[in-house]
């Protein structure tokens, strides 16, 4: 693959094609503009530093990345910095604005599809896909059997399967 | 294993979503490595997924692009042909990963310089200690080299003692005392005379240090005459000398001459007399 050579040809393919797609998706869940671009410049990095491991048989290039994407997200909104300048930012930014960036994000991609499924699917996706909470986290948190929350997840799934195609 | 129902149970979706345990993952992957209308599935569903994604996609901000490019190729270097740095690239505020590695590189430079200042104290301390020592152990050394001299010098003059002490110690050893005279009554000698050999020996009791340029002279009173019996060397500080050898004598004194001695006594300067 042409990719794993690295130039700075491969650098400006990778960008123009998947930087897009990929911000969205960092956006849906950090939902703040600014530390959507740190954790895009973190993905790439990273991207660019795994490129060998991507393995082909078990998914496509942008599967890949857009669970790199994902998990990076993640991990900056549970990071102590980003819950602490976000905290310091909602307060210091009004009201509207926060309400106008929330909303944009949530009509876009992935999160248009979830916005479709019932509402104690959406909720579980919602803390499954976008906050990253496992399976046992989200049976405490929802106060249900872990068994429910895997059938249900399943359930979603299957479900927005049928929203996509 | 009823593959469709496989298909149709979300695992195709848990799997491409990142939602699957690990569990589900490896047997996901066995799955598909032997069915090839899960790899179907799955593909499909990342396609739409793919698809729903790029048509949603954000562009993001457009400084990101070249911030981005340098904090992709800061990290290897080594890959990128057609772009080079410039100074300025190191120094830009918006690139923390490089300003993180020029800090951690600075640090280390300056654990560096401390190892570095510290193992030059170190040595220089080292070499003083060494200097020391070096100098200690030549002084003790030229003081062992002095005891052993004084040692040998001792040894010599026990072994001339000793052998003096034999003859005196010896039966056929002939004591004469020689008492002070008149004008110098504290003033003492001793001659051993060897009846067999006739050797002289003088031991001196107690006589006064010579005046410079003056040394004690022994006489033997043969046939009424003063005979030299030779000279007392008062520097060598032996308890007994070895005189000249006299045969016959009615007496012997003591008398202070001129250095090396005098062919007859000057008998104003007597110190001890003693007959036999």
């Amino acid at each position: 693959m042409l990719l794993k050579q690295r130039d700075n040809g491969s650098y400006n393919y990778l960008y123009e094609h998947y930087s897009g797609a990929l911000y969205s998706i960092i956006l849906q869940i950090v939902q703040n503009e600014s530390a959507a671009g740190d954790v895009l410049q973190e993905v790439f990095v990273n991207i660019w530093k795994k490129i060998e491991s991507y393995d082909e048989t078990k998914g496509r290039l942008f599967t890949w990345m857009l669970n790199i994407a994902r998990n990076a997200a993640i991990d900056m909104v549970r990071s102590k910095t980003y819950r602490n300048n976000h905290r310091s930012e909602s307060l210091d930014s009004s009201a509207d604005n926060l309400q106008s960036t929330q909303l944009e994000v949530d009509n876009i991609g992935l999160r248009k599809i979830v916005d479709k499924l019932k509402p104690e699917q959406r909720s579980l996706i919602e803390l499954a896909y976008f906050k990253g909470y496992t399976h046992e986290e989200i049976a405490e948190i929802e106060s249900i059997p872990l068994g429910t929350v895997k059938t249900r997840i399943r359930a979603a799934l299957q479900q927005l399967r049928t929203f996509l195609k | 294993m009823n593959i469709q129902e496989y298909i149709q149970s979300g695992i195709i979706e848990s799997y491409v979503l990142g939602l699957a345990s690990e569990e589900e993952r490896l047997e996901f992957e066995s799955v598909c490595a032997t069915y090839p209308e899960v790899v179907e599935a799955r593909e499909a569903f990342e396609l739409s997924l793919e698809h729903i994604a790029m048509s949603d996609a954000v562009t993001p901000p457009a400084y990101l692009k070249d911030k981005i490019r340098h904090a992709v190729t800061g990290e290897n270097g080594e890959h990128m042909t057609s772009y080079s740095y410039t100074e300025n690239d190191y120094v830009d505020e918006d690139q923390p990963l490089i300003i993180r590695k020029l800090f951690s590189l600075r640090s280390a430079a300056a654990a560096a310089i401390i190892l570095l200042g510290a193992s030059t104290l170190l040595n220089f301390y080292f070499y003083k200690e060494n200097k020391k020592l070096v100098n200690a152990f030549n002084e003790l050394s030229i003081q062992q080299t002095q005891l052993v001299n004084n040692n040998q010098s001792m040894q010599t003059k026990l072994q001339d003692y000793e052998a003096n002490f034999e003859h005196i110690r010896n039966p056929r050893m002939k004591a004469v005392k020689l008492p002070g005279v008149s004008s110098n009554p504290s003033s003492m000698c001793t001659v051993y005379w060897d009846t067999q050999t006739k050797d002289v020996y003088l031991m001196v009791n107690n006589l006064p240090k010579p005046a410079p340029g003056m040394q004690y002279q022994l006489w033997a009173m043969v046939d009424g005459k003063p005979v030299d019996a030779g000279m007392l060397d008062m520097d060598k500080d032996n308890m007994v000398v070895k005189m000249k050898n006299i045969p016959s004598a009615t007496a012997f004194a003591v008398t202070l001459e001129k250095q090396g001695g005098s062919p007859t006594p000057d008998m104003n300067a007597m110190y001890v007399m003693g007959t036999i």
